[in-house]
């Protein structure tokens, strides 16, 4: 009885907690339970609202603090560590070849385990990406000012490139093409544009990926729906496997040659993936076709991201090549003409 | 043979730091964008040096800019306002480049103190001064910032847009690199033209 009492007991409290009203709507009735003290500060205190919009919210808290029994809590024994491999054995895999795991096991308790960059109930879907950058900025507070010193463009750099596709130098890489409000300057979520997988779908008939022109139809379509005002296209170059992104090397084996991304055929422009937000903060991922990336159909649609040397416009390239043929002939044209001309005048 | 002094000191300087300054960028631009065929520099070295020399000629041209500006000498840059006598000359000029040049026919054009340009080159020079020249600087200046511009890069339509425009000009300028020296080598001798624009003075035949 007792149990059931304090169980009662504490979700009265969490329905009189007026902070944690608003945002617990969203969460489980367990967690709701838990938040009555996690979400205050008299035991190791949880966000609510952030865990609300977590992607782990649906787990409620005994999906991951297993070994917690909430009727017993708190009990005189620490729970027991979470663990992550049960549901991410692929990205647990990939840390455990990182230069990250590798400290932890030289003792270096300050290197990140999967909360430190993870904040444990805050997840958000790792693909949305910008949380983790800061995660990594957060212990690498000088990394900005280091990358300053060789890399030009260093802001853009940052901004448009994950720190894994350098960092995780042995893994393949893409670019990903997601969809922002350019007027509000966000990423667009699904709701915003609704049935836009069923879009995708129509205009991708052969399931190939989207052309060229079939995203500037695409992106038309979008505009033309009226509730995102200016469709932008901004791509990021990541991990094709969002689980491999957990295999950062040590710095020494960064990657600082800047061809592996600036010429012509480089190995992150080879996959294309068009996103969105969706309703619940995952990403939603459709394949575009690698040539959206060079194609002059794209000059408008995909004119958020440009990569030197490597996502070039092949027309651009034959113009310039005309350019330095007639540059050259030209000349030596008239030069002859001039020559042979005034040779037969004597 | 009779000298007129048509090339004052900054507009040599100009002309001559331009002319070198343009030659690195199309080198690096070269290097920047085909990467994978022509490699004399480490890349970010490349990129460097495309956004020093790059921002030494937007210094540069305000020198020319400036000159002119200040000094009755923009006398030469007049467009002519009669345009059928544009025409005309324009076509004679033409003619003569095309035709008359290969026959042995006198130049149409005859320098003067305040027309040192013939009808070709007075069009040609006033729509790449005025025109090219700063569009490929304010591209080239987008270019090399993205972040801190990024207002004025989403306004000129997104930074494939900015680069596209960057790019054919780059085209117009590699094919204007070759083509100018040969022009400027069709004077009264081979070197007229340049001596001048070392000395300042054009020999009148």
């Amino acid at each position: 009885m007792a149990p059931r009492l304090l169980l009662a007991v504490l979700l009265l409290a969490a329905a009189a907690s007026a902070g944690a009203a608003d945002a617990s709507a969203a969460l489980p009735d367990e967690a709701k339970a838990c938040l009555a003290c996690h979400g205050t500060e008299s035991a190791p205190k949880v966000d609510a609202s952030a865990f609300a919009k977590s992607v782990h919210n649906p787990l409620g808290c005994t999906g991951c603090h297993a070994g917690v029994d909430p009727a017993k809590h708190p009990g005189a024994a620490k729970p027991e560590r979470v663990s992550c491999a049960g549901c991410h054995a692929d990205s647990t895999k990939h840390y455990q070849a990182s230069v990250h795991a590798a400290q932890r096991e030289k003792g270096n308790e300050g290197a990140p385990a999967c909360a430190t960059c993870h904040t444990p109930h805050e997840v958000s879907a790792a693909a949305v990406g910008e949380g983790l950058k800061d995660a990594c900025l957060g212990c690498h507070a000088a990394a900005v000012e280091t990358h300053q010193k060789w890399l030009p463009n260093t802001a853009r750099h940052l901004e448009v490139v994950s720190c894994a596709a350098c960092h995780a130098p042995s893994v393949q890489r893409k670019v990903d093409l997601r969809l922002h409000d350019g007027i509000a300057k966000k990423r667009v979520s699904e709701e915003l544009v609704p049935g836009f997988g069923d879009q995708v779908k129509k205009l991708d008939k052969d399931g190939k990926g989207l052309d060229p022109s079939q995203l500037r139809t695409l992106l038309a379509h979008v505009e033309q729906e009226g509730k995102v005002i200016q469709p932008v296209l901004i791509g990021r170059i990541e991990i094709r496997n969002g689980a491999e992104s957990h295999q950062l090397a040590g710095k020494a084996s960064a990657v600082k040659d800047c061809q592996r991304c600036h010429r012509a055929g480089a190995e992150p422009f080879q996959s294309v993936t068009l996103s969105v937000l969706g309703t619940d903060g995952k990403t939603l991922r459709y394949d575009a076709q690698k040539e959206v990336l060079s194609s002059p159909t794209s000059v408008e649609s995909v004119r958020g991201f440009y990569a030197i040397g490597g996502t070039r416009i092949g027309l651009l390239d034959v113009l310039l090549a005309l350019a330095l043929l007639a540059g050259i002939s030209a000349p030596l044209a008239h030069l002859a003409l001039r020559k042979l001309l005034r040779k037969k005048q004597g | 043979m009779q000298k007129l002094y048509v090339h004052p000191l900054p507009v040599r300087m100009w002309h001559w730091i331009n002319a070198l300054g343009f030659v690195v960028l199309i080198l690096t631009g070269v290097q920047l964008r085909y990467g994978e065929l022509f490699h004399a520099l480490p890349f970010p070295v490349a990129v460097r040096i495309h956004n020093w020399v790059g921002f030494a000629l937007i210094a540069n041209y305000f020198v020319w800019l400036l000159f002119y500006l200040f000094s009755d000498k923009i006398k030469v840059y007049h467009p002519e306002l009669d345009p059928a006598k544009h025409f005309r000359n324009t076509l004679k000029q033409l003619q003569y480049y095309g035709y008359g040049i290969f026959k042995g026919d006198p130049n149409p054009h005859h320098v003067t103190l305040y027309h040192k340009f013939n009808p070709l080159q007075s069009v040609a020079y006033q729509v790449i001064m005025i025109l090219l020249v700063p569009i490929q600087f304010y591209t080239g200046l987008l270019l090399w910032d993205l972040e801190r511009f990024a207002g004025s890069v989403a306004l000129f339509g997104g930074v494939r847009v900015v680069d596209t425009v960057h790019v054919a000009l780059f085209a117009f300028f590699t094919a204007f690199i070759f083509i100018h020296p040969y022009l400027a080598s069709l004077g009264h001798t081979p070197s007229a033209h340049f001596k001048a624009m070392l000395t300042g003075y054009e020999e009148l035949e």
